[in-house]
């Protein structure tokens, strides 16, 4: 469990992220989910979380082409 | 504000079975290095957060393995706490979750996110760190290392997001550079590549191309348009009958090549004897070997005449001895006619591969020269399987003057020109060249252009992807520099304020801890001493200051963010700071936080008794339960006992004859005082590794020092120290297991008693009870109070 020091600079991470244009909210979704279940720590975890971040812009380009 | 009634400890760290009643006191807990202190404190830690921090984060070491006794099945593991608090308790079970009571659950929660424990090592790390271990450091005190990890996770991510995207843009860029110089264009949209390629193909006399799918068809095209693949076929099967018909011509070289055969030809037979040398030495070598291997043979089997075997077989062997440079001779013209023989056959293999080769593909060629030549050849092979004593061999100049030689190589040359006149005719025209480059640009454009056409929406998302992860890097260290500045600066007063209870009238004032910007993860901390403005504490600063520094940071943090939390656990780590300032200590702990429950670990004796005589001068002794552990064991776990002073307990062992125990404990707290005397009067003692000295590493250092500084005083005393040298020797015969100890007496012991009271008596006030410390500025050594008690001028 974070301290309660963590938790607080976490928030305020997580608020400072909100708002901007290059900042997908999905990402800000799942980079809140990884915190939530401690695993914001782990490397492999927010490796993963660039492959999704990936996978959403590849979305983009197939719906932008269509 | 909750606090603990007891703590019941079984089966964890190094502690069997204990349950610790406090009712809500504080305690303090002496004991030896290593006798199980920690635990007691590493138990509180682990019922509230499940983890014991130091067992964590250190390759092989966890608290799943480590925390559970190594005697013990971790399922028998548990630390259970009654708090004061309407009879509430709880129990923590190994690996099991935890069931709290609703009444608890906000100390709990409290408890298990908070820092509430200082350990000795947490403030050797702090106190030695450079700026960027020293924020570390810090960060595990205020309980935000966990940010650092995912810091670092994030950084490694983008770093590697960002390299990918670099190879990406690497490649992309190899891919335009190589159609710049196929087709003078980097662009890659479709229509302007079209344009640039049809202009090449323009400049090759080509027809242009409609679009890029049109290509492959366009190739094919080009490619039917000039020789036939069986024309192509048999352009390189000329090419082959060439190679092999330039190998014939170099048969003309054959007999200079092999000049050194008739060289030794000639040397054999340039004397008749020496011809008649080779066969005779034949008839004798054969001679030798069949009389050595038959012993029946007693006559000669050419003469038939009686033989002496073993005379006539030393005889048999000089005379081949001497005959051995001839038959040396004999050999090597045996191996040149093998190496003749080979180059030779070998030239006619070719002559018959050629002729199969060009029956195929060149009809009614004339070879008759190059048979005149072959049969030269295989005559001369034919004489050559004679033994060399018999060879008989024409000439060189005479086979090189026979006319069928140059007739030979004359063919072969015309062959040659024949071949390379009909090869001629199938070589690819200019226009072939060119069309052959229009298919060579077509594909080579295609390649690039379709990898460009792959990889551009692929550099695309990575880099997005690159911008966003970055961005949430960015954010984060941002957030977290700016967040941890400011909880230092909410500290900072604190800090302050609780740094000049330790250390007022120092010259100390202005410790501040920043974020320092320009490096990831780094804290700095500055003070001000004296005149000098902001400096590294470490510059002017004992170890014993940076060790309430560290102190002061723990605290200031616990008062900020501990509110309602009453637990304040303290790990043997006031045992560096001075007599002086741990007084200070005590008004630091008890006046800035009265209402706290104090779990003080020491293994320091004499830091002990003076907590001890603070608590009962304050009357805060009621709040406190002393411990003392007398030993430990691994199967047992630590022994208590009720706390005595240790003059007390050696009293009552000298009373009860216990010459060893009372020698023991009066040796242990000679080395107990001398150590505190030592940094009192700032005696320089050589330092040991283990941090561990014996009374005769720190007495001599220490009187050396008191008759520098103090010569009246110590010509004064110098009885009480002559008369500790003298009973000191009882001390070492009863605690070294010395056969002679035996013969000691209970009297003797006692003397050596006395000789260590009144050897600390020298350096206690009789007033105040304080030992005498060195003000080197001021030059001094003094009690602390002062006028009425010790006060000595040093000779400095």
């Amino acid at each position: 469990m974070s301290s309660q020091v963590s938790e607080l600079i976490y928030n305020k991470f997580f608020e400072n992220l909100l708002g901007n244009k290059d900042i997908k909210p999905e990402t800000i979704e799942a980079i809140k989910e990884l915190y939530k279940s401690g695993k914001i720590i782990n490397k492999n975890e927010l490796i993963k979380l660039c492959q999704s971040i990936e996978a959403h812009y590849v979305k983009d380009q197939a719906t932008n082409c269509q | 504000m909750s606090k603990i009634k007891r703590l019941i400890v079984n089966n964890f760290r190094g502690v069997i079975q204990e349950s610790l009643d406090l009712d809500g006191s504080s305690v303090v807990i002496l004991g030896e290095n290593g006798t199980g202190k920690s635990s007691f404190i590493d138990a509180i830690e682990y019922y509230f957060t499940g983890k014991v921090s130091h067992l964590e984060g250190v390759q092989s070491i966890s608290t799943t393995k480590h925390a559970p006794h190594i005697l013990a099945d971790k399922n028998q593991t548990s630390i259970a706490i009654d708090f004061m608090k309407s009879n509430l308790s709880a129990a923590r079970k190994f690996n099991d979750a935890i069931e709290i009571p609703e009444g608890l659950k906000e100390l709990h929660t409290q408890g298990s996110s908070t820092t509430f424990i200082l350990r000795r090592k947490n403030l050797l790390d702090f106190i030695l760190a450079q700026p960027a271990s020293k924020y570390e450091q810090l960060a595990a005190i205020i309980g935000v290392d966990e940010l650092d990890k995912t810091e670092r996770s994030l950084m490694q991510v983008q770093d590697e997001t960002g390299s990918e995207v670099e190879n990406l843009i690497a490649v992309v860029e190899t891919e335009k550079a190589k159609l710049g110089d196929l087709i003078g264009k980097t662009d890659f949209s479709d229509k302007d590549m079209l344009v640039a390629i049809n202009k090449k193909l323009q400049e090759l006399q080509q027809k242009p191309l409609e679009s890029f799918s049109s290509a492959n068809e366009r190739k094919l095209q080009i490619v039917t348009g000039g020789h036939s693949p069986a024309d192509l076929a048999r352009s390189v099967q000329l090419q082959n009958l060439i190679t092999q018909c330039q190998e014939l011509s170099k048969g003309a070289d054959l007999f200079e090549t092999n000049k050194f055969l008739w060289d030794l030809v000639g040397q054999l037979h340039s004397d008749i004897k020496k011809v008649r040398d080779v066969l005779f030495g034949e008839v004798l070598k054969s001679s030798s070997r069949l009389i050595g291997q038959y012993n029946d043979i007693e006559n000669c089997p050419v003469c038939l005449q009686p033989i002496k075997r073993q005379e006539l077989l030393e005889a048999l062997e000089k005379r081949v001895a001497n005959l051995q440079p001839i038959v040396e001779l004999s050999e090597k013209i045996k191996k040149q006619i093998a190496v003749f023989k080979d180059v030779a056959k070998n030239w006619i293999d070719t002559l018959n591969n050629v002729k199969k080769i060009s029956k195929e593909i060149i009809v009614n060629w004339d070879f008759s020269p190059l048979d005149g030549y072959q049969d030269i050849i295989e005559g001369i092979i034919a004489k050559t399987s004679v033994e060399p004593a018999d060879l008989q061999l024409d000439s060189l100049e005479k086979i090189k003057a026979l006319p069928a030689i140059p007739a030979a190589f004359k063919s072969t040359k015309e062959l040659i020109d024949a071949i390379q006149k009909e090869k001629a005719k199938l070589d690819p025209t200019e226009e072939d060249k060119k069309a052959l480059q229009a298919i060579d640009l077509i594909t080579r454009t295609l390649d690039s252009h379709q990898t460009l056409s792959t990889l551009n929406p692929i550099l695309n998302t990575k880099r997005s992807t690159f911008k966003e992860i970055s961005f949430i890097y960015e954010t984060f260290v941002n957030t977290k520099r700016i967040e941890v500045q400011r909880i230092y600066s909410e500290l900072q007063d604190n800090i302050r304020e609780f740094f000049t209870v330790l250390h007022p009238n120092e010259g100390y004032k202005g410790v501040r801890l920043e974020v320092n910007e320009g490096k990831r993860a780094s804290t700095e901390i500055k003070m001000d001493f004296h005149n000098r403005i902001q400096e590294d504490p470490r510059a002017f600063n004992s170890e014993g200051h940076l060790d309430s520094l560290g102190l002061c940071v723990f605290l200031a943090f616990v008062k900020r963010f501990n509110v309602g939390f009453p637990i304040i656990a303290l790990d043997d780590v006031v045992s560096s700071i001075d007599s002086g300032h741990r007084q200070r200590v005590c008004d630091l702990l008890f006046g800035k936080f009265p209402d706290a429950q104090w779990f003080i670990t020491t293994h320091d004796y004499v830091w002990h008794e003076e907590l001890r005589a603070y608590l009962i001068a304050h009357g805060l002794a009621a709040q406190f339960k002393n411990l003392q552990i007398l030993s430990w064991t691994l199967e047992e776990g630590p022994k208590f006992n009720i706390y005595k002073p240790r003059w007390v307990l050696i009293a009552e062992k000298i009373g009860g004859g216990d010459k060893d125990g009372a020698a023991a404990s009066i040796r242990k707290e000679l080395e107990a005082f001398l150590l505190e005397a030592v940094i009192s009067l700032q005696a320089r003692v050589p330092i040991k590794r283990d941090g561990r000295y014996t009374a005769g590493d720190l007495h001599d250092p220490l009187v050396s020092q008191f008759n520098k500084k103090v010569p009246a005083v110590f010509k004064e005393k110098e009885e009480v120290f002559t008369n500790l040298r003298k009973n000191g020797i009882f001390g070492n015969l009863l605690t070294h297991n010395n056969p002679q100890a035996g013969n000691t007496s209970i009297e003797e012991v006692r003397g050596f008693a006395d000789a260590v009271s009144q050897f600390e008596n020298v350096f206690i006030c009789p007033v105040c009870n304080t030992m005498a410390i060195y003000y080197q500025d001021a030059k001094i050594i003094r009690c602390k109070c002062k006028e009425k008690g010790i006060l000595w001028v040093t000779k400095d």
